[in-house]
């Protein structure tokens, strides 16, 4: 198991987030993975009450939301199924089995490691999502052998070889262009995220899909202020939800993946 | 990504009791204080799960063989 701290502001309205993920050393590969952000707004009810100065009080809220959904029982077994399905619409497009690397974020903003967290917020959504994202650890270590750590971008050289070595189809990267935290309840100062994300295909290194996506918390907000976003953890990942659909609507026509499944067969039928 | 010796895919099965490396975490914020408050919360929570939890040394060790080196990108903080 390992994770990460995304979030620890002591602001006046304080934030935290917090991400794990659980990798399987016999399978090798990713099991689980959550990220949860809030911040002291989030727990707030009618006039005021619930809200949470304390960023202690506040982690520990999230480490227990967090745990509350981790696949292993008390008694230290696999208490449920770890990753949802793939929901038949997504399937069509992406089938169940792709393989998703994400290469870091580049970072525009003045705010240090927004690309990190970004990158780690994406791999959480997708994988809540149902899709096989390759554990960064893994992406890293195989772009190190070519002396490299590309952010933002990646080059051919980089893609044959997560192609090869990680048997990796789909490459999602991008650049964090405005990262905001929230200050509190003023309306003035909602979390912003501006993004932009591309969707590669691994086979040929094309870009399959280019989405931008400009994100504030009152952006959700419905009437008496109930969904609006006071975290930037959470809003980077709402803004995730919506980016990722709009990257499958536009490579849905570009994008055509056989899978290993299916090499493996046209070759044995060859074979034959 | 560190190797760990398990006897059976952790997905997979439902029965085999569960050994778990906790490799560092990277400290995205900046703040020793997120550390600090944190990574005990997470200590407690894994405490309370009869996991088999691999010693920190161990870790450790495998980490420095296999020349994990995170430290040039990540700030990392241990559980």
């Amino acid at each position: 198991m390992t994770g990460s701290i995304d979030f620890y502001s002591t602001l006046e309205n304080p934030e935290v987030g917090l991400s794990l993920r659980l990798y399987d050393c016999v399978q090798q590969r990713l099991i689980w993975t959550n990220s949860v952000a809030a911040s002291g707004e989030d727990y707030t009810g009618w006039f005021g009450i619930g809200r949470i100065t304390s960023p202690p009080i506040l982690a520990n809220r999230i480490v227990e939301k967090i745990f509350a959904k981790f696949p292993l029982s008390e008694d230290g077994m696999m208490s449920v199924s770890p990753q949802p399905a793939v929901t038949d619409r997504i399937d069509s497009v992406i089938r169940a089995g792709a393989r998703i690397a994400i290469v870091i974020f580049d970072n525009l903003t003045d705010q240090q490691r927004s690309g990190d967290i970004a990158s780690v917020l994406l791999m959480s959504e997708l994988w809540r999502q149902g899709y096989e994202v390759v554990e960064p650890g893994e992406v890293a270590a195989t772009l190190a052998e070519l002396r490299s750590l590309p952010r933002g971008k990646i080059s051919t050289e980089e893609i044959s070889r997560l192609r090869e070595e990680l048997q990796v189809d789909l490459i999602v990267t991008g650049t964090i262009y405005r990262f905001v935290p929230g200050r509190g309840r003023s309306s003035e100062s909602p979390p912003q995220v501006e993004m932009g994300l591309r969707l590669i295909n691994a086979t040929d290194g094309k870009i399959l899909a280019s989405v931008s996506s400009t994100r504030v918390g009152d952006d959700y907000e419905g009437p008496f202020g109930v969904g609006r976003c006071y975290s930037l953890g959470e809003l980077i990942q709402k803004s995730f939800v919506n980016a990722w659909q709009q990257l499958l609507k536009q490579s849905e026509k570009r994008l055509t993946i056989v899978t290993r499944s299916e090499i493996d067969g046209e070759q044995s039928s060859a074979s034959r | 990504m560190v190797a760990l010796s398990s006897t059976k895919s952790l997905a997979d099965d439902a029965t085999t009791r569960l050994r778990i490396g906790v490799i560092p975490f990277a400290n995205f914020t900046g703040s020793n204080e997120a550390a600090d408050s944190v990574l005990p919360l997470i200590n407690k929570q894994l405490a309370a799960r009869n996991f088999e939890l691999v010693p920190h040394d161990s870790l450790r060790n495998i980490m420095r063989a296999t020349r994990c080196n995170y430290a040039k990108r990540s700030v990392l903080i241990c559980c």
